[in-house]
């Protein structure tokens, strides 16, 4: 059995014509000394020229349609909008359009609900009690206020720290034993608590 | 810049021409090499259409090393694979069957018709990388460098797979000489397995 691998791998090609006239003289002194290759350059000449049966021209004018539309039909994600010649965009699945709506949701919710989602731009978009509640703690004059006004406020603090005194019941009832006196204060009308007030300032004064 | 790719970078951009003229420029040898695998024409059609239609669904996974025509190699001789696979048989044939077949006594008779279709069906012995290397090189025209991207293996490997095919076809025609073996067989019944 021959072992000259190069001339081997080359005989395709010189069946083919595709070798350059040095070559092609190589090989064919070769084939005629040598019987194993020359054999096997009629047997792989006998398969090259195995004709495929041609199935058509119809069938080949038609393939590449069938083949788009199945194209098109497995890729949805790849069609195209076209708005007006020249300015096409592709069109997206049913989920991109969600996400998208999702995001637009969430970021208008952070916009308009500066309350539960401090830092946001909205943050001085503060409401009317905000403002109030601003306000006492820097400090109101209570002498402006009217009985009523003012009946209404002890109301509201009743009301507003209610919640946090029944948080913590122990402090509470230890804060009424401390203050017993803040009951009778609630009674007190405007000018009561005006003279109560300079009464204390001016013990203060004196030390 | 490569034209296949031109024409791809088209077809992507939304131009339906683009995409038949690839279409129109590998069908035919596509389609070739796929019937030398499974010699049927259903087949053939089948496994070329399912091979056009991978090729451009799944064209981000092309990464434009190799060439689009080595990528629809590739995909077609996969396919037909599974083809195989998925059907749960081979075609087989033994190479003694093959000779009992035709009973030829020399290689001049293998240029007969017949004897072209058992020497197909010897082909089918061979295992499937040597066979694929052979139909690639011989009957498809391939360089070495060409079947070492399509089988993405190396050239080396390619040219062994080659050498080992065609000595194995070899063998067939050898075996033919051995006029003991040819009694012993020539009473037998034809038969092919599958």
């Amino acid at each position: 059995m021959c072992e000259n691998n190069r001339i081997k791998e080359r005989l395709p090609d010189y069946r083919d014509g595709r070798l350059e006239s040095d070559e092609l003289r190589n090989i064919e002194v070769h084939l005629a000394a040598c019987e194993d290759c020359a054999m096997e350059f009629r047997l792989l000449s006998l398969m090259a020229e195995e004709q495929v049966p041609d199935p058509g021209e119809p069938y080949w004018a038609g393939l590449s349609d069938r083949v788009y539309r199945e194209v098109l039909r497995k890729q949805p994600a790849t069609a195209r909008f076209t708005l007006f010649e020249g300015f096409t965009f592709p069109i997206m699945h049913r989920w991109s359009w969600a996400t998208a709506a999702v995001i637009v949701l969430a970021s208008l919710t952070w916009y308009l609900a500066p309350a539960q989602m401090p830092g946001g731009p909205g943050a001085d978009l503060m409401d009317e009690s905000a403002v109030s509640e601003v306000a006492f703690d820097d400090g109101i004059d209570m002498t402006v206020l009217s009985e009523s006004e003012l009946d209404d406020l002890v109301t509201w603090a009743s009301t507003q720290y209610a919640a946090l005194f029944a948080d913590e019941p122990a402090d509470l009832l230890l804060m009424a034993t401390d203050n017993e006196n803040e009951d009778q204060l609630e009674g007190l009308n405007v000018r009561e608590l005006n003279r109560l007030s300079q009464m204390l300032d001016s013990r203060n004064k004196e030390g | 810049m490569d034209q296949d790719i031109e024409l791809l970078d088209r077809f992507i951009d939304g131009d339906q021409e683009s995409f038949e003229e690839l279409v129109r420029k590998y069908q035919k040898p596509l389609y070739s090499f796929i019937w030398r695998m499974v010699n049927n024409h259903d087949d053939a059609s089948d496994i070329l259409q399912k091979t056009f239609v991978q090729a451009f669904t799944g064209l981000k996974r092309f990464e434009r090393r190799s060439s689009f025509k080595t990528w629809l190699y590739q995909i077609a001789m996969n396919l037909t694979k599974n083809h195989y696979r998925d059907r749960g048989r081979v075609d087989f044939v033994s190479l003694d069957d093959v000779v009992i077949k035709k009973n030829p006594r020399t290689l001049e008779n293998l240029i007969q018709k017949e004897t072209r279709t058992a020497l197909r069906s010897a082909m089918t012995a061979l295992p499937e990388k040597q066979r694929i290397t052979v139909l690639l090189r011989v009957q498809e025209n391939k360089t070495f460098e060409e079947i070492a991207s399509i089988m993405q293996c190396t050239i080396g490997t390619s040219k062994a797979n080659y050498h080992h095919g065609v000595q194995k076809l070899k063998t067939i025609v050898s075996e033919q000489d051995n006029s003991e073996v040819q009694d012993q067989m020539s009473g037998e019944t034809d038969h092919v397995r599958k």
